[in-house]
C-alpha cells in the first residue's frame, strides 16, 4: 500500500475535476457524497501510510515518488516528485482529517447555496493543492501547491461574489499574497541558482556541504520568510486575513484558521537546517512572531464581529508557531500547528453554527444568553475557547508552553514576555466572545430572535468530535517535566528536525514558567468575567476614559488606511502620471464619435497637423538618441 | 548541403499565397472560407517539408538562405502561429466586413517575409524580409475599410515603421563601411577589435532600435496600443505575436555570437538592460489604467517583451524560445477569446462588456482565464515555467537586480489579468450582450492553445529537447 502514498492527493483532484465535466447533472446528495468521499479516502490512505512509516522504524523515515521529471534543460531540472516524511505525515493527517470534517459540516451549512457543486469542486480543489504543497518532495513543486492554495482560497473568499465587499476581500487576499510569493520565489531562485537543484534533500545537503554561505543563508532566510509572511498572515502583511472572513464560514474555519494559513509554519520548519545556519534570520522569524502574536491580540480586544475576532486570534496563534520556529524550536511550532488546527477550526464551526443559528448575524453585541437555545454548540465553543486560553490539560496548553518554554531557555527574554503578554489577552478575548455571545443578558434582534434553532446534527456531530480532539490531541507531546520520554510528538519527528539545539534550564524555572503562563491565562479569564459578568459597565468607561487607545483598536491601528496612502494610491497616480504623459491617447478623439462625424481621412489629416503622429516619432526619436548617445558616450 | 530543395517551405508559402489571391476572383463572397482551408493546406506542406530537414542544415543562395534547426524552429512556430490566426479569422472576417480575398494572401505573405528573416544570417536578407513582412503588415491594419480606426492604425503603423525601417538600413550602411559585409557573423566579429570604430558601435545601436520597434519595447512602443487596437483583431494577434518572434529570433542571430565575440559588451548591456526595465515596468504600469481589453492585451504584449530582453540578458536562448513558444499560444488564446465575443458587425471590447461572461459562456470564460493565469505566470501553466526558466538563468548570470525588477513588474501584472477575471466571473452584467456562437473552427484554436498551455506547463519534456536541438545549431 505504501507504495501508492503518491495517490493522496490525486482523490480530490479526480473528485473536483468530475465535478468542473459533469457536475451540473450530479444530483446534490451524490455531490455531497463525492466530495466527502475523496477526502476521506486522502484520509484513509494517509493513515496507512503513516502507520507503515511507524512500523519502519528510524531507518526508514522517508517515503519517495519520483513521478516524472518535469522539466529537464541541462543545468535546470525539476522533478514532480512526492515525499512522505514524519513533518510530511503530521500536516497531510491533520489537512485531510480536517478538511474531512469540515467538507460533512458543509453539507448542512451550504445545504440552501444554490452554488452547492461550485462551493465543493472549490474546496475538493484546495484540498489537492495544499495536499501537494505539503508533500512535495521539491520547492518548485511546493510553489506549485503555494499558489494553488492562493487561487483557491481567492475563489473561495469571492465565493459570494454578489456581495461587492466579499469579492473585494477576494481581490486582496490574493494581490497582498502575490507580494509575499514575489519574496518566495525570489529565494527560490537563489536556491536553484547556488544548489543546482530545490529538492529538499539537495538543500540539506548543501546546507552540512558548505555550500551556502551564512550570508546567502540569510539573504535566502529572509526571501523565503517573506512568503511565509504573506500566507500565513505575519507583520507586515496580516491585513488580507480579517478581510477574508467575507468567504463561508466553513472556509474560513479551513483554509484560514486550519490549514493554509499555516503553510508558511510548514515552509520554515522544512527548511529548518537552513534556517539553523543564520541566526539573524531566525531572529527576524522569531521577533516577527513575537510582535505579530502581541499585536493582532490587542486587535481583538475591540472587535465585535464574531468571525474577525477569531481570525485575529488566528493571526496571532500563529505568530506563536513562528516564535517556535524563530527559537529553534520547530518541533514545538508544529506541535502548536497540530493542535491549533483542531481548536481553532473548532471556534470557526462553532461560530458558524451560531451565525446559521442567527440568520447571519456577526456582531457579539447583538447576541448574548445563547447558552440555554444553543447547548449543542455552546459546549463545544467553550471547550475550543480553553483550549486555546491554554488552561491545562487541554490541548493547547502543552503546545503553547513548549514554545514558550524554549523561547525562554534560549534566553529571547524579550519574545517570551511578548508570547506571555499575547495569552493574558488571547484568555480574555476569547472570554469576552463567550460571555458576550452565550452569557448575560439577551440583546436579539426580535426577528432573529423568532427564527433561532440549533443547527442539525450533520454540522454539530463534526463539532463534537473536533471538540474530542481539543481536549486529547495534547497529550502526545507531554511537557518535559513530566518526563523527556513522554514528548512522543518530539520525538516522531526527529528525523526532519536536523537542527535541534536543546537549551537546558532546571526542572524549577521549567516548573515557574508553566506556573506563570497558567496565571496569566486564568488571569485573563478572570477578567474577562469581571467586564462581562459582573461590572458590564467597566468596559464602556474605559472607552470613555481612554478614547483614543479605544478608537485606535478599534480601527485596528489604520493600517489599512496607511498601506493605502503608501503603496496603493502611489502607484495608481504614478500609473495615470505614465499614462498622461507617456502615453498619448490618440484614440480618445476617435472613440467619442467625432471621427464619425468628419470624413475621416480629413479627420486624420488633421490629426497629423495637431502632431499625435509627430509625437509618436519625436519620441521614437528621443529614445534612439537616448541609446546612440549611450552607446558612444 | 546546398541544394535548391532547401527552398521549398518558402516556396511553398509563396505559391499558396499567390494561388490564394488568384482563387480570390473566381470565389463567391459567401464561399471564400475555401480560401482559408487552402492556405492551412499550404501551411501544413510548408511545416512538412521544413521539418523534414531538421537536423541536416541544407542552405542555398552561397549560403545565404540557412535552414538550420534554429531556422526551422522558427518557421514551425511562426507556421503554427499562422495557422491559429487564420482559423480564427473565417469567421471574423466575415462577421466584421473584412472578407477581402487578400486577407488570407496577405497573411501567408506576411509569413514568407518572417521565414526569410529566420533563415539567413545576411542583414540585407533579413532587411528584405522585413520589407515583405511590413507591407504586409501595414495592409493587414487597415483591413476594416469602414473602420476609421483601422485606417489610422494602417497610416501610424506605415509612417513609424518606415521610420523604423530607415533606422535599421542607417545602421546596416554604417556597419558595412566598417566591415565591408552585410554577413552578422563576419561584422559581429569585427566588435572584437579593441580599436573598433565607433561607427560601428553606432550600427549595432541603429539595429537595435530599429528591431526594438518590431518587438515593440519601450521607449519603441508608441504605435503598439493603437495598431492593435484599430486593426481586425485576429490581426493584432498576428502582430502579437509574428513580428515579435522574428525580432527576437533576428536578436539571438546577432547576440548569440556578440556576447562572446566583442571585448567591450557593456554598453550594449547596459543598454538593453535598461530598456527591458523601462519595457517591464512601464508596460505594466501602463496596463493598469486601460479598460479596453485589447489595449490591456498590447501593453501586456509590451511587458512581455521585457522579460523576454531578459532571457536575451542573460545569454538563455533555450529559456527565449521556450517563452516565444509558450507565449504564442497563451497570447493567440487570450485573442481567441477576445476574438470569440463578437456577433455581426459588433465586437466587445470594454472591461464592462465582460462583466457575467464567465457564467453566461463557460467555455470562454475558463479558457480565457486560464490564458490570463498564464500570461500572469501562474503554475501550472506554461507562462510559470516559461518565467520561472527565463528568470532563474537569469540569476544564474548574476543579474539579480533585473530578476527583482521582473518579478516585481509581473506582481503588478496580476493585477491586471486579474482584473478581467474578476469582471467575468464576479460582476452582474450591465449590458446584453449576445454573440455569434456559431464558430468551430475558433472553438477547435481555443483549445489547441489550452492545451498547448497546458502541454508546455506540465510536461515540457519533449519540446525542450526540439529547443535544445535548434538552440544547439547555431552555437
Amino acid at each position: 500500500m505504501t507504495d501508492f502514498f503518491w495517490l493522496i492527493p490525486f482523490f480530490p483532484l479526480v473528485s473536483a475535476i468530475l465535478f468542473v465535466i459533469f457536475g451540473r447533472r450530479f444530483p446534490k446528495k451524490y455531490v455531497s457524497f463525492q466530495a466527502c468521499f475523496a477526502v476521506l479516502a486522502s484520509f484513509m490512505l494517509a493513515a496507512i501510510s503513516f502507520f507503515s512509516l511507524l512500523n519502519a522504524g528510524p531507518s526508514h523515515s522517508l517515503l519517495e515518488k519520483n513521478l516524472f521529471s518535469w522539466i529537464d534543460a541541462g543545468s535546470f531540472k525539476v522533478n514532480l516528485s512526492f515525499q512522505f516524511d514524519s513533518l510530511t505525515a503530521v500536516m497531510v493527517l491533520v489537512v485531510s482529517l480536517v478538511a474531512f470534517l469540515i467538507h460533512v459540516y458543509s453539507i448542512g451549512y451550504m445545504s440552501e447555496d444554490k452554488s452547492y457543486t461550485r462551493y465543493f469542486t472549490y474546496l475538493n480543489l484546495f484540498v489537492f493543492s495544499m495536499l501537494v504543497l505539503v508533500m512535495a518532495s521539491n520547492l518548485v513543486l511546493m510553489f506549485v501547491g503555494w499558489e494553488g492554495v492562493g487561487l483557491c482560497s481567492y475563489l473561495l473568499i469571492g465565493f459570494w461574489f454578489e456581495k461587492h465587499s466579499a469579492a473585494n476581500a477576494g481581490k486582496k487576499a490574493f494581490i497582498v499574497n502575490r507580494i509575499g510569493d514575489a519574496g518566495f520565489l525570489i529565494g527560490l531562485l537563489f536556491i536553484f541558482v547556488h544548489v543546482g537543484s530545490t529538492e529538499f534533500s539537495a538543500i540539506n545537503e548543501a546546507v552540512l556541504g558548505g555550500v551556502l554561505t551564512p550570508a546567502l543563508a540569510t539573504l535566502i532566510g529572509i526571501l523565503l520568510f517573506i512568503g511565509a509572511t504573506g500566507k500565513s498572515a505575519q507583520l507586515p502583511l496580516y491585513i488580507w486575513l480579517p478581510d477574508a472572513m467575507e468567504g463561508p464560514t466553513p472556509v474560513s474555519a479551513l483554509i484560514h484558521a486550519a490549514t493554509m494559513v499555516t503553510a508558511g509554519v510548514y515552509m520554515v520548519a522544512r527548511m529548518n537546517l537552513l534556517y539553523s545556519m543564520s541566526l539573524t534570520a531566525s531572529n527576524i522569524i522569531a521577533v516577527v512572531g513575537g510582535l505579530t502574536a502581541l499585536f493582532a491580540a490587542t486587535m481583538a480586544l475591540t472587535q465585535n464581529d464574531i468571525k474577525r475576532i477569531l481570525a485575529y486570534s488566528t493571526i496571532s496563534q500563529l505568530g506563536y508557531m513562528f516564535i517556535g520556529c524563530g527559537v529553534g524550536a520547530y518541533a514545538a511550532g508544529i506541535f502548536h500547528l497540530y493542535t491549533h488546527a483542531f481548536f481553532k477550526s473548532l471556534l470557526f464551526l462553532a461560530a458558524g453554527s451560531v451565525i446559521h443559528a442567527l440568520s447571519g448575524e456577526l456582531n457579539v453585541q447583538k447576541m448574548g444568553g445563547l447558552r440555554k437555545y444553543l447547548p449543542r454548540t455552546y459546549y463545544p465553543f467553550l471547550i475550543g475557547a480553553i483550549a486555546i486560553a491554554g488552561i491545562p490539560f487541554f490541548s493547547g496548553f502543552f503546545s503553547k508552553d513548549a514554545i514558550l518554554t524554549h523561547a525562554f531557555a534560549q534566553g529571547q527574554y524579550i519574545v517570551w514576555a511578548m508570547g506571555i503578554l499575547g495569552a493574558v489577552m488571547t484568555a480574555f478575548y476569547m472570554f469576552r466572545l463567550i460571555f458576550l455571545t452565550f452569557h448575560g443578558k439577551e440583546r436579539l434582534e426580535p426577528d432573529v430572535k423568532k427564527h433561532i434553532h440549533e443547527s442539525p446534527p450533520i454540522m454539530t456531530i463534526p463539532l463534537a468530535i473536533l471538540a474530542f480532539f481539543s481536549i486529547i490531541a495534547g497529550y502526545i507531546g507531554l511537557p518535559a517535566v513530566v518526563g523527556k520520554k513522554y514528548n512522543w510528538f518530539g520525538h516522531f519527528l526527529d528525523p526532519v528536525i536536523l537542527s535541534s539545539h536543546e537549551a537546558h534550564i532546571s526542572m524549577g524555572t521549567e516548573w515557574f514558567l508553566i506556573l506563570i503562563s497558567v496565571a496569566v491565562s486564568i488571569a485573563g479569564i478572570f477578567i474577562a468575567y469581571i467586564f462581562y459578568i459582573r461590572k458590564t459597565q467597566i468596559p464602556s468607561t474605559l472607552v470613555k476614559k481612554f478614547p483614543f487607545i479605544y478608537k485606535l483598536l478599534y480601527n485596528k491601528y489604520y493600517v489599512d488606511e496607511a498601506y493605502n496612502a503608501v503603496f496603493v494610491n502611489p502607484m495608481i497616480r504614478g500609473s495615470e502620471i505614465i499614462y498622461d504623459d507617456f502615453d498619448l491617447k490618440i484614440i480618445d478623439g476617435a472613440v467619442n464619435g467625432s471621427a464619425k462625424t468628419a470624413a475621416w481621412s480629413g479627420k486624420l489629416l488633421s490629426r497629423f497637423q495637431t502632431g499625435f503622429l509627430k509625437d509618436y516619432a519625436l519620441i521614437f526619436l528621443l529614445g534612439a538618441i537616448l541609446v546612440i548617445g549611450f552607446l558612444l558616450f | 548541403m546546398n541544394t535548391f530543395s532547401s527552398l521549398t517551405p518558402l516556396l511553398i508559402i509563396v505559391a499558396g499565397a499567390l494561388l490564394v489571391l488568384i482563387l480570390e476572383v473566381f470565389l463567391k463572397k459567401e464561399k471564400k472560407d475555401y480560401l482559408a482551408y487552402i492556405s492551412i493546406v499550404f501551411l501544413l506542406g510548408s511545416v512538412y517539408a521544413g521539418l523534414r530537414f531538421w537536423n541536416q542544415n541544407p542552405s542555398y543562395f552561397n549560403g545565404k538562405l540557412l535552414l538550420d534547426n534554429f531556422a526551422l524552429f522558427f518557421i514551425f512556430i511562426l507556421a503554427i502561429a499562422t495557422i491559429l490566426v487564420t482559423l480564427i479569422s473565417i469567421k471574423y472576417i466575415f462577421l466584421q466586413n473584412t472578407n477581402h480575398g487578400e486577407y488570407y494572401a496577405l497573411l501567408l505573405l506576411a509569413l514568407s517575409g518572417m521565414m526569410i528573416m529566420v533563415s539567413s544570417t545576411d542583414f540585407l536578407i533579413i532587411f528584405l524580409g522585413l520589407e515583405v513582412l511590413s507591407v504586409s503588415s501595414y495592409a493587414l491594419a487597415g483591413l476594416k475599410r469602414e473602420d476609421p480606426l483601422s485606417s489610422e492604425a494602417a497610416a501610424k503603423y506605415f509612417l513609424l515603421g518606415c521610420f523604423a525601417s530607415a533606422f535599421i538600413i542607417f545602421g546596416l550602411a554604417l556597419l558595412y563601411g566598417v566591415t565591408q559585409s552585410t554577413d552578422i557573423t563576419v561584422f559581429v566579429q569585427s566588435f572584437a577589435d579593441p580599436n573598433l570604430s565607433l561607427l560601428a558601435v553606432a550600427g549595432i545601436g541603429l539595429i537595435i532600435i530599429g528591431l526594438g520597434f518590431k518587438i515593440a519595447v519601450i521607449p519603441f512602443h508608441m504605435w503598439t496600443p493603437d495598431v492593435y487596437q484599430g486593426s481586425p483583431t485576429p490581426v493584432t494577434a498576428f502582430f502579437s505575436v509574428g513580428p515579435k518572434v522574428v525580432g527576437f529570433a533576428v536578436l539571438i542571430r546577432i547576440f548569440q555570437p556578440y556576447w562572446r565575440a566583442a571585448v567591450n559588451t557593456e554598453a550594449v548591456f547596459a543598454a538593453l538592460w535598461i530598456i527591458a526595465v523601462l519595457t517591464m515596468v512601464i508596460g505594466n504600469l501602463i496596463a493598469l489604467r486601460q479598460t479596453n481589453v485589447k489595449r490591456i492585451l498590447a501593453y501586456s504584449s509590451i511587458a512581455h517583451a521585457g522579460y523576454l530582453l531578459v532571457a536575451i540578458l542573460s545569454r538563455d536562448n533555450a529559456g527565449l524560445l521556450f517563452y516565444l513558444m509558450v507565449y504564442l499560444f497563451m497570447n493567440v488564446g487570450a485573442f481567441s477569446a477576445v476574438i470569440a465575443l463578437s456577433k455581426k458587425n459588433k465586437e466587445y471590447l470594454e472591461l464592462d462588456d465582460y462583466a457575467g461572461i464567465g457564467f453566461k459562456y463557460p467555455w470562454i470564460g475558463a479558457t480565457f482565464s486560464i490564458f490570463l493565469i498564464s500570461l500572469a505566470g501562474f503554475p501550472p501553466t506554461g507562462g510559470f515555467l516559461a518565467k520561472f526558466y527565463v528568470f532563474s538563468t537569469a540569476v544564474r548570470e548574476g543579474l539579480i537586480t533585473l530578476v527583482v525588477i521582473a518579478v516585481l513588474a509581473s506582481l503588478v501584472s496580476v493585477y491586471y489579468y486579474l482584473r478581467i477575471i474578476i469582471y467575468m466571473y464576479m460582476k452582474e452584467p450591465s449590458r446584453d450582450i449576445t454573440i455569434h456562437t456559431e464558430n468551430p473552427a475558433l472553438f477547435f484554436v481555443l483549445f489547441l492553445c489550452l492545451y498547448g498551455v497546458l502541454q508546455l506547463g506540465i510536461f515540457p519534456g519533449n519540446v525542450l529537447v526540439f529547443i535544445k536541438q535548434a538552440v544547439a545549431s547555431i552555437l
